[in-house]
């Protein structure tokens, strides 16, 4: 669970990019934080991770002060960075090397999920393309078993199979005691995998809600023209027409596209 | 309190053990790498032929001044090392991923400190001994007399045999007396000597500083670390010079007035206080260091 409470962070002669932020985040979720570049997702992650600490405020992940690094949560934390880097040695090396830093480590899991994502144990870290390394990062982190994941711009980099792969396997892997956040302005790729969104604009939450919360209060749709559609909360050209967000009704449920739902709340419309 | 906060055995072994793996191919070319460099310098200036005159001073002989001369040169190859520890904390990628490694900032710091200060002064020491021993073994082998261009039988008193007190626990007075048409012969008294224990202290009080400073620097540590020791001998050098002219008035331009006087025991006041900084400042580094990483951000 994450207890943030008014917690204020500025780096270093910048100005503030958070200001009194609050957050609160139950286990068992794959929360899905949103934002636009330099909204401050990042940072968000940086601090729910331990590297960097608060101006002011608290931050409580599990029962722990992030900043602490506590080895006991730093065991069950586990970050998948946007960049990242890894020593010159083979995948099998590596996690003989760090698989017993984490003491709920699935190596079963680990070969299962490099099998699903093409990749040979024995090969050097250095020598995989970058997607390929990323596909090994993520399925290390899943690994772990640990009660927090973290993934910063997880699809960045990688192919369309890849994509669908990481939705699969994540979903798959995460348990209820765990809980995952994932940070992306690539809503698209993990609007079927998120159970929670959190969209955050200049340092605020501008926008949390759980999916089944937004599928039933919002009615997402593609018609061919809006003419004559009344209550139209936003809408937006694609190639058969206008997608759109209405008003939920009539216990009518649909499927969330969350790249519409995310431009609408940028646009202040929801 | 939970100690395991702080320090587990097991978490600790895991964590050198995650070292070395990561390692072990730059620590063994880093050991092989010292062991030919040190064998090479020290045979290379060990003497091949016996020549000289009728004093011993003119002869080319390889005492322990030589041997000190060496050992001090090589120390800063091991300097080299232990100021290029936390190799991960030069960049921002690389720190994100040590700072989170699960170990407390403790076990992540003596880890380090074990590695390349316990163990690299261990493995120093071990190789440069062998290499010492080695080098004139096939010296004294090779060693030819001039005079008479054959091998010569007592090559072994010319190359003196290495061990490690003749650079840490004492000082050597020789004597020698020489009779007509033959060679030296050498008589050595050994002392005892506060000296080289200041100067080995001061020189890990410096293996500790680039250990600790680089822990404030986030690119090219070393470098920085370097730069910082020679700004900081200068300024020290600056304040003695204003503290001679404060308490001695009589100092000229930039010379130090030291006063040199004998405490007790042949104990030298000088030679007491450089073991004395030399003791004390690396308790001051480690724990500044310390703190340093403990709060280290990305």
């Amino acid at each position: 669970m994450i207890n943030i409470q008014n917690v204020s962070f500025h780096y270093k002669k910048k100005s503030p990019l958070f200001n009194d932020f609050s957050l609160e985040v139950e286990s068992g979720r794959i929360v899905g934080l949103l934002g636009k570049n330099g909204a401050g997702k990042s940072t968000l992650l940086h601090l729910i991770s331990g590297l960097i600490q608060p101006k002011s405020g608290k931050i409580n992940v599990n029962g722990f002060v992030p900043f602490d690094r506590n080895p006991n949560y730093l065991a069950d934390v586990y970050l998948v960075p946007e960049e990242f880097g890894f020593p010159s040695i083979s995948i099998s090396t590596y996690v003989k090397a760090f698989s017993p830093l984490y003491p709920n480590f699935d190596q079963l899991k680990l070969y299962g999920i490099c099998e699903e994502f093409e990749l040979q144990i024995t090969s050097n870290l250095n020598k995989l393309s970058h997607g390929q390394r990323k596909k090994f990062l993520i399925a290390f982190a899943l690994s772990t078993n640990c009660k927090m994941l973290v993934f910063d711009e997880p699809t960045n980099g990688l192919d369309i199979p890849s994509k669908s792969q990481f939705r699969k396997i994540l979903v798959s892997s995460v348990t209820e005691e765990q809980l995952v956040i994932i940070s992306t302005h690539q809503v698209k790729d993990i609007d079927t995998v998120i159970d929670k969104v959190v969209v955050i604009e200049n340092g605020l939450i501008i926008y949390q809600e759980n999916i089944d919360e937004i599928t039933q209060k919002l009615y997402f749709d593609v018609l061919p023209s809006i003419t004559g559609i009344k209550n139209v909360l936003y809408h937006e050209q694609c190639p058969v027409g206008q997608k759109i967000i209405v008003q939920a009704t009539d216990g009518n449920e649909s499927s969330i596209d969350l790249e519409l739902l995310f431009n609408a709340i940028i646009n202040k419309k929801i | 309190m939970n100690s395991n906060k702080f320090f587990s055995f097991s978490r600790f072994y895991r964590l050198l053990m995650n070292d070395v793996l990561i390692n072990y191919k730059k620590y063994s070319l880093i050991i092989v790498a010292a062991f030919i460099m040190g064998f090479v310098v020290l045979y290379g200036s060990m003497p091949k032929l016996v020549y000289g005159g009728d004093t011993l001073n003119s002869w080319n002989r390889f005492d322990s001044s030589k041997y000190m001369n060496i050992f001090l040169a090589s120390i800063l190859a091991l300097g080299v090392l232990v100021g290029s520890s936390f190799p991960d904390l030069g960049s921002k990628v690389k720190t994100a991923n040590y700072l989170l490694i699960p170990a407390s900032t403790f076990e992540k710091f003596f880890s380090q400190f074990f590695i390349r200060v316990i163990c690299g002064a261990a493995i120093f020491l071990v190789l440069f001994w062998i290499d010492a021993r080695l080098a004139r073994a096939i010296s004294v082998m090779q060693m030819v007399d001039v005079k008479t261009n054959l091998h010569y039988a007592n090559a072994e008193q010319f190359i003196e045999k290495f061990h490690y007190g003749m650079i840490f626990w004492y000082d050597r007075v020789i004597s020698y007396s020489t009779e007509a048409g033959s060679y030296p012969i050498e008589k050595i008294v050994y002392h005892k000597s506060i000296e080289t224990w200041g100067i080995s202290l001061f020189i890990v009080s410096i293996g500790l500083y680039l250990f600790s400073v680089k822990l404030f620097f986030k690119k090219l540590g070393l470098v920085k670390s370097i730069l910082s020791l020679v700004a900081l001998f200068f300024a020290m050098a600056l304040f003695m010079v204003i503290f001679s002219h404060i308490f001695h008035p009589g100092t000229k331009g930039f010379d130090v007035s030291l006063p040199n006087y004998t405490l007790q025991n042949g104990i030298n006041n000088i030679e007491f206080w450089l073991c004395l900084i030399g003791f004390v400042s690396p308790l001051f580094l480690l724990s500044m260091g310390y703190f340093k990483l403990k709060e280290k951000q990305l």
